[in-house]
């Protein structure tokens, strides 16, 4: 404990606030060293005995060099320091001590140095050591995680955006700039919807509308006009942060741009078709021979030089038959294998589309002993989506289920409305999914088929093609009895 | 080499020439049936497996034309279950434009034997006269029994 060595006999008073401070001194978190004229200690507190690791006997009276660690000295000047301190009576702002006291973990100090006066004259020095060890790693780690955000934002593949809580943009990172070609600098206080595609626009303002209340938004693909001109989809997910008041005070958005992506999917889609146009060959291969043998056929008799004027004109009739009915097969075909339309949506009316597609692969049905029986409601189903790869979908599930029921069957097609939504139904009487199964169906390159056979993207693509029209595709089945495909979209 | 006695003759000349069209395509069966008859052919038809089925159990023709892709039963199934259910040994020409002539499926039931020929559609008509003849001269007689 430290002393205030006194020859004065105390009053009641004077001892009570004597302990006072003493107590003060004892509770307080730093390490405070009482020094006289001559650097001798005076009084050191617990603080600075337990982190010196020292003994109040062998520190009270000892000389302040004593007391100090040598490096510590040499490093910090401090005699010289304490030694101004006494002269000029100001105080003194210190630096960081770094010091390791044997057997415990290095520790770091900020040290300040205070005159205390008596009648003008400085009595002693008070020297003030305060642990700022978990501080300065706070700060270092603190530092560090800033400087690794910082990395991420700066080195981010994706889109990272930070704006008010009106929409104005306040950062804009390196893949910002790259993807759309405007600087940190262009954007800078522009609205976001700004950006966006004409048609995006207010779907973007409403979002942050949305967001600036304080409502979560479903992330969403919205396009960005790059500066060349170029549109850029941009999958965006969307969040805000509140300041103290909690009020929502910026928006973050990141985005990534799916021009690749895109791509790609087109590019599988288009492998996908051309498998099935592989499967679908064989069926067209003989429809198309038919009408064209019965034409041949006829011509050939034609120049044989058919007399009978009957049999001459049933001639003329079945080649003009069969050469439109295999040129309406041709068609159908060309239909098929045309390139999707990227993934443009318009409202389009469900019904025929789900016709169509069913009809241009009756043949292989037909072949398969498979009866399709199709049910469409009385009025048209008018979703928001893009026609050609609504039909992929379905030629997708068509073909899966012809595939489940290789000795006949019956396959059923429906469209109809429920609660707001148009419901598409495939449902086959084939091999069914085994439950195991059911959960990876939908996984890319999943396949039960023989190697060579599938692709196992036909699904998986289904369900992203349903995913990106903000539709569910589900998948009921009994093993042996069947299975039924559902997906429902949205109407409007 | 034939029967014995002329009405057994008449009947088996008769029976001899009659061939048999198995196509589900009315039109494909038109052209046919109008190819062989103008060649002193006699056509019956079927625009099914299970239909021609039942015609080859009842009467023997001397020549059956098969389509690969029937409704009901596929083309070369056909061919094994006539070979099985029924009595018919008459030549098998397999008719169709599901596949092509090197086909791996073609070759293989010509050596077996199954069919003793394949014509492609669309058909070119003088093709098909001499596989038919061919298919008649190179096969068994047929022995009628009165």
């Amino acid at each position: 404990m430290a002393r205030h060595v006194s020859s004065n006999i105390l009053s009641s008073s004077e001892k009570w606030h004597e302990q006072l401070y003493d107590m003060l001194l004892e509770s307080i978190p730093s390490s405070v060293l009482l020094v006289d004229r001559s650097l001798r200690v005076i009084s050191a507190n617990r603080n600075f005995l337990e982190k010196g690791r020292r003994s109040e006997r062998s520190t009270t009276g000892a000389l302040m060099n004593d007391v100090f660690p040598t490096p510590i000295l040499e490093s910090t000047k401090m005699e010289a320091k304490v030694r101004r301190v006494f002269e000029q009576g100001e105080l003194l702002r210190g630096d960081q001590i770094t010091y390791r006291a044997p057997g415990i973990p290095t520790r770091i100090y900020y040290y300040t140095v205070v005159p205390v006066k008596a009648e003008g004259r400085v009595e002693c020095a008070m020297i003030l050591m305060d642990d700022i060890t978990e501080k300065v790693r706070l700060v270092e780690q603190a530092h560090l995680v800033q400087m690794r955000l910082a990395n991420v934002v700066e080195y981010a593949n994706d889109l990272l955006v930070s704006a008010d809580a009106e929409g104005c943009i306040v950062t804009w990172n390196p893949a910002a700039e790259r993807v759309t070609g405007f600087s940190s600098r262009d954007v800078q206080g522009r609205a976001m919807f700004d950006l966006c595609e004409h048609g995006d626009q207010e779907d973007m303002k409403s979002m942050i509308q949305q967001l600036a209340r304080g409502k979560s938004v479903r992330p969403r693909e919205l396009r960005l006009i790059a500066s060349s001109g170029a549109l850029i989809p941009v999958a965006w997910a969307f969040s805000y942060m509140r300041d103290e008041s909690g009020k929502v005070s910026v928006l973050v958005a990141v985005g990534r741009d799916l021009t690749e992506r895109h791509a790609f999917e087109a590019q599988l889609a288009q492998n996908v078709k051309l498998a099935a146009l592989g499967v679908m060959a064989g069926g067209i291969a003989h429809e198309l021979r038919n009408p064209l043998s019965v034409s041949y056929s006829a011509a050939q008799f034609l120049n044989e030089g058919a007399q009978d004027p009957e049999f001459h004109a049933e001639c003329v009739q079945k080649i003009l038959g069969g050469i439109e009915r295999a040129s309406g097969i041709i068609e159908n075909l060309l239909r098929f294998s045309r390139p999707s339309e990227g993934g443009n949506t318009k409202i389009i009316d469900l019904v025929p589309v789900v016709r169509e597609t069913t009809r241009l692969l009756s043949n292989q049905g037909a072949l398969q002993k498979i009866t399709v029986t199709e049910n469409y409601p009385a009025v048209s189903a008018f979703i928001n989506g893009n026609a050609s790869q609504l039909q992929q979908v379905l030629m997708n599930l068509i073909f899966n289920a012809y595939a489940a029921m290789p000795d006949g069957g019956e396959l059923k097609i429906a469209v109809f409305h429920e609660d707001g939504r148009a419901v598409i139904v495939v449902r086959d009487t084939g091999c069914g999914i085994a439950e195991a199964n059911r959960a990876k169906i939908f996984d890319p390159f999943f396949t039960t088929k023989a190697a060579g056979s599938g692709t196992g993207l036909g699904l998986s693509i289904c369900h992203t093609i349903i995913s990106q029209h903000e539709g569910s595709i589900d998948v009921d089945s009994v093993i042996g009895k069947g299975c039924t495909f559902t997906i429902r979209l949205s109407t409007k | 080499m034939m029967s014995k006695d002329s009405a057994s003759l008449r009947q088996a000349s008769a029976q001899r020439d009659t061939i048999l069209i198995i196509d589900d395509e009315p039109g494909v069966r038109w052209s046919l049936r109008h190819l062989l008859e103008s060649n002193g052919f006699t056509v019956a038809s079927a625009s099914s497996g299970v239909e021609a089925l039942k015609s080859l159990k009842a009467s023997t023709f001397r020549i059956v034309l098969v389509d690969a892709k029937l409704p009901d039963i596929d083309g070369i199934n056909l061919a094994r279950r006539i070979r099985v259910e029924t009595p018919c040994q008459s030549p098998l020409i397999l008719v169709s434009g599901y596949f092509y002539d090197d086909d791996a499926v073609v070759s293989e039931v010509l050596s077996s034997g199954l069919f003793a020929a394949f014509a492609t559609k669309p058909i070119v008509h003088d093709d098909l006269l001499l596989l038919i003849r061919n298919a008649i001269s190179s096969a068994a007689p047929i022995v009628v029994e009165n």
